[in-house]
């Protein structure tokens, strides 16, 4: 099936609402004439605006149009070729536009997301009154560069260039060669971008000489040119998400781990942990071990964590709860069992362990004493959670001296609980270690 | 029963695959970047598709163009990224978008505590855009409630086409508790109700003021016009006054028609209370706890859990302090949702218990700051 220019471009809906003399005329014809060239048809076509002048073309057109915030468009325009591959989806956007969006200009372009996306580019903010822009040729005066601007022009296709997208061309909006360079534009795989230079009779014009020759002059003066300046033919962003996820493809959900009550559930009516050693040390996936271990003896509980935000550095804490019923609380002003596994993690805590009551106990590794705390402190000494092996695995031999010291859950449910591992090689050597210190806990 | 130990992260996710998301957009932030990881990991084996985008303005622009192509959409950050999202939320409103958005709070302002806890953003997500148009809320107050709160939000933003904040916090996201996965709630989300007729299609016509205009992807089989901009039924720019006041009291009459079903709060009154504990979030289990204690020591005290903090169950909170002499509000910020208990219940006294260090609450300081009697340790 053919389509004409009609078929995209609503004859009915002119004149368009520009100033007399404004360029877009131009471009929107162009446009019109551009897609029919394609072939595409209308409803399988998505135009893309935001705010600005050429902003208020979509009315002319019959295709799907979204209309949405300054300088976004090139957002939308890729959320909606995500959704739907099948679109071919084109933003019209001015030099304004691509300022406020220039992040998304470039990483569209970097992405090389399938759209094509037309900058028309007048040097100055039409819709506000003629403000620079960041287009805005160096001395040129404007709203806000009355003494002429001092800031040098961005350029658009150079922009494209350094960001690894397919296709940018630069073209005077006067050019008998426009409908065709953007038909190919947008038949062009990947990223593609217009630097359409244009004419803005209202403000830029009023207080600047442009003519077809100034403009080609600056061309010159800039060391650009006309026509397509960027082609290449990386894959672009559609096809290579679908080649990057096809192993994930079909694969199924993950479904949760069940945790059966395998234990007999320890005679408490409530105990409260607080583990407190250093990031690194792993606190955070062995209290995990602990809360599991919980489970599974057919309590419920709760795992607070805190830590810095740097990774392997500062503190990392855990407050856990563990009772027969469902836990409202998460944290409790003084814990029954305090663990101290390092000097972050007793430093972080200083104030709580001043607080705490006579009727709490501190499991801390010897070297880290001693504590300014009315409680009981027991010390754990290094002989008996020495691992050999790693240092990391440091807390799960404490982890393993608090459960014996205290039944908060047995060292049989710890032992199950370790093998919840996502990676095999983890959950090995948990039990290594769970075996290496048992025997070392047996007097207790 | 079968259980799991799992954090609300996980709740957020497992909601929101539940719910039939397609489309996840998001940009990491502590403490909310688990459910990008998620969903980037999660969407492609069920066919739906995730990207990070280059920032939260586009990651959120991406959400709504994919909601109006016709995907189920999901973004989440934290309040630093709510604050990017604010003008793109008012597009959603605006263009009647169905997205949920999910903000982990931590606290603020600005970038605060990453890692720090807080609940600092009660007000902001209601009145997070300009033009003053309300935001619905919900805001869940453990793993299970961060589950079927998702699956709430996905459900209201569907069928009344608007944006939808799960504001939970570090607090939440990231704690680990046990769950009985089989009991948890859940609600259906039905597809948007779609237009059935020929061509020409008219967007954004509806009825009466709370109807919601019938949905056509951007890419069926005739033109769809979607626009942020004040518009008539077809989608064209307007300033006609008529139509411009049509338009807007719309956004509100569509979310009032659905009241009843926005009203979620959990109700546990006491005979011969005259205390009444108000709190959302994770406040709401301390408050609990508190509430626990001072019921075992012989006293008597009500509470009432908001989940839907906006629009305010107002007549819920009215009718819960019917014989209250006392309301007792604790949250983890300088007093945010006291203010409605106290436009909504003139002449009580109403105590605030608050924290604004990153710590949670305690519920030894809410029986003390509140004083609630019959609950001394």
């Amino acid at each position: 099936m053919s389509f004409d220019v009609n078929d995209y471009l609503l004859e009915n809906s002119k004149p368009y609402p520009f100033c007399p003399g404004c360029s877009h005329s131009q471009v929107l014809d162009a446009l019109g004439k551009a897609l029919p060239m394609v072939g595409v048809a209308p409803n399988r076509v998505a135009l893309v605006t935001d705010i600005g002048c050429i902003g208020i073309s979509d009315k002319h057109f019959g295709m799907h149009t979204f209309h949405g915030l300054h300088g976004r468009s090139v957002t939308y325009a890729c959320g909606l070729k995500l959704a739907n591959p099948d679109l071919t989806v084109v933003v019209l956007v001015g030099d304004g536009g691509l300022g406020i969006g220039g992040h998304h200009f470039l990483h569209a372009a970097r992405r090389n997301v399938d759209i094509t996306v037309l900058v028309c580019n007048n040097f100055n903010f039409g819709m506000t009154g003629g403000q620079h822009s960041v287009t805005t040729p160096h001395l040129a005066l404007t709203a806000t560069t009355s003494e002429g601007n001092f800031e040098y022009p961005l350029d658009i296709a150079g922009l494209v260039d350094v960001a690894q997208g397919n296709f940018a061309a630069r073209v005077m909006f006067y050019d008998p060669r426009l409908p065709e360079i953007i038909a190919e534009a947008i038949r062009s795989p990947g990223f593609s971008a217009l630097d359409i230079w244009e004419m803005c009779t209202a403000y830029y014009a009023k207080r600047n000489k442009v003519s077809r020759t100034v403009l080609e002059e600056q061309l010159k003066e800039r060391n650009l040119s006309t026509g397509i300046v960027v082609k290449r033919e990386r894959k672009g962003y559609v096809e290579q998400y679908r080649q990057s996820i096809e192993v994930l493809q079909g694969k199924p959900l993950p479904e949760g781990t069940p945790l059966a009550a395998e234990f007999p559930r320890p005679d408490y009516r409530r105990r409260s942990v607080l583990i407190a050693g250093r990031a690194g040390q792993k606190v955070r996936s062995t209290s995990m071990i602990l809360g599991r271990a919980g489970v599974l003896s057919d309590l419920y509980v709760t795992q607070r964590d805190d830590y810095p935000v740097t990774v392997m550095t500062g503190h990392s804490t855990a407050e856990m709860v563990f009772q027969p019923d469902p836990i409202n609380a998460l944290t409790v002003d003084a814990p029954d069992y305090v663990l101290i596994t390092a000097e972050e993690g007793r430093d972080v805590i200083r104030e709580r362990l001043k607080g705490l009551p006579e009727t709490s106990t501190v499991y801390a590794l010897e070297e880290l004493l001693p504590l300014d705390t009315r409680a009981r402190v027991e010390p754990i000494p290094a002989s008996a959670v020495d691992i050999q092996k790693k240092k990391t695995q440091i807390v799960l031999a404490c982890v393993a001296w608090l459960a014996a010291r205290t039944g908060v859950v047995s060292l049989a449910a710890l032992r199950r609980a370790a093998q919840f591992e996502e990676r095999q090689a983890i959950a090995d050597e948990n039990l290594a270690t769970l075996a290496e210190v048992e025997p070392k806990l047996g007097g207790l | 029963m079968a259980r799991e130990y799992i954090d609300g992260t996980e709740a957020i996710v497992r909601g929101a695959l539940h719910a039939g998301c397609d489309f996840f957009a998001g940009y990491p932030i502590t403490p909310s970047s688990g459910v990008l990881v998620r969903m980037m990991r999660e969407l492609p084996k069920i066919g739906g598709m995730a990207v990070q985008g280059e920032d939260e303005i586009a990651s959120i622009g991406m959400c709504i163009a994919a909601s109006m192509a016709g995907r189920r959409v999901l973004t989440a950050t934290s309040g630093p990224g709510i604050s990017l999202y604010s003008e793109n939320l008012g597009l959603a409103i605006m263009g009647e978008v169905p997205l949920v958005i999910i903000n982990v709070q931590r606290l603020g302002p600005a970038t605060g505590g990453a890692t720090t806890g807080a609940e600092g953003d009660v007000q902001f997500v209601q009145w997070v855009t300009s033009g003053g148009l309300p935001m619905v809320v919900l805001s869940p107050t453990d793993v299970a409630t961060s589950y079927w709160l998702t699956t709430v939000a996905f459900r209201l933003a569907e069928k009344l086409r608007i944006p939808v904040i799960l504001n939970t916090s570090k607090d939440l996201v990231q704690t680990m508790e046990t769950v009985d996965v089989a009991a948890w709630r859940k609600v259906a989300v039905e597809p948007r109700t779609s237009y059935q007729g020929g061509a020409p299609y008219v967007p954004y016509r509806f009825a009466g003021l709370g109807d919601v205009p019938e949905f056509l992807p951007v890419g069926a089989d005739f033109q769809v016009r979607f626009t942020t901009s004040m518009h008539d039924e077809h989608g064209n720019l307007t300033k006609k006054p008529a139509k411009v006041d049509r338009t807007f009291r719309h956004f509100q009459e569509k979310v009032l028609a659905a009241r009843d079903e926005l009203v979620m709060v959990d109700r546990d009154l006491q005979e011969g209370a005259t205390t009444l504990v108000v709190a959302s979030g994770v406040s709401a289990r301390s408050s609990r706890a508190a509430v626990g204690r001072v019921r075992a020591g012989g006293g008597k005290v009500s509470m009432l859990t908001v989940y839907s903090v906006w629009p305010v169950p107002e007549q819920a909170i009215r009718e819960a302090a019917v014989g209250m002499k006392r309301v007792v509000v604790p949250e983890m910020n300088l007093g945010l949702y006291r203010r409605e208990i106290e436009r909504l219940l003139p002449g009580l006294e109403v105590v605030g218990v608050n924290r604004v260090d990153g710590e949670v609450l305690t519920p030894d300081e809410i029986v003390r700051i509140g004083r609630l009697e019959g609950g001394a340790a």
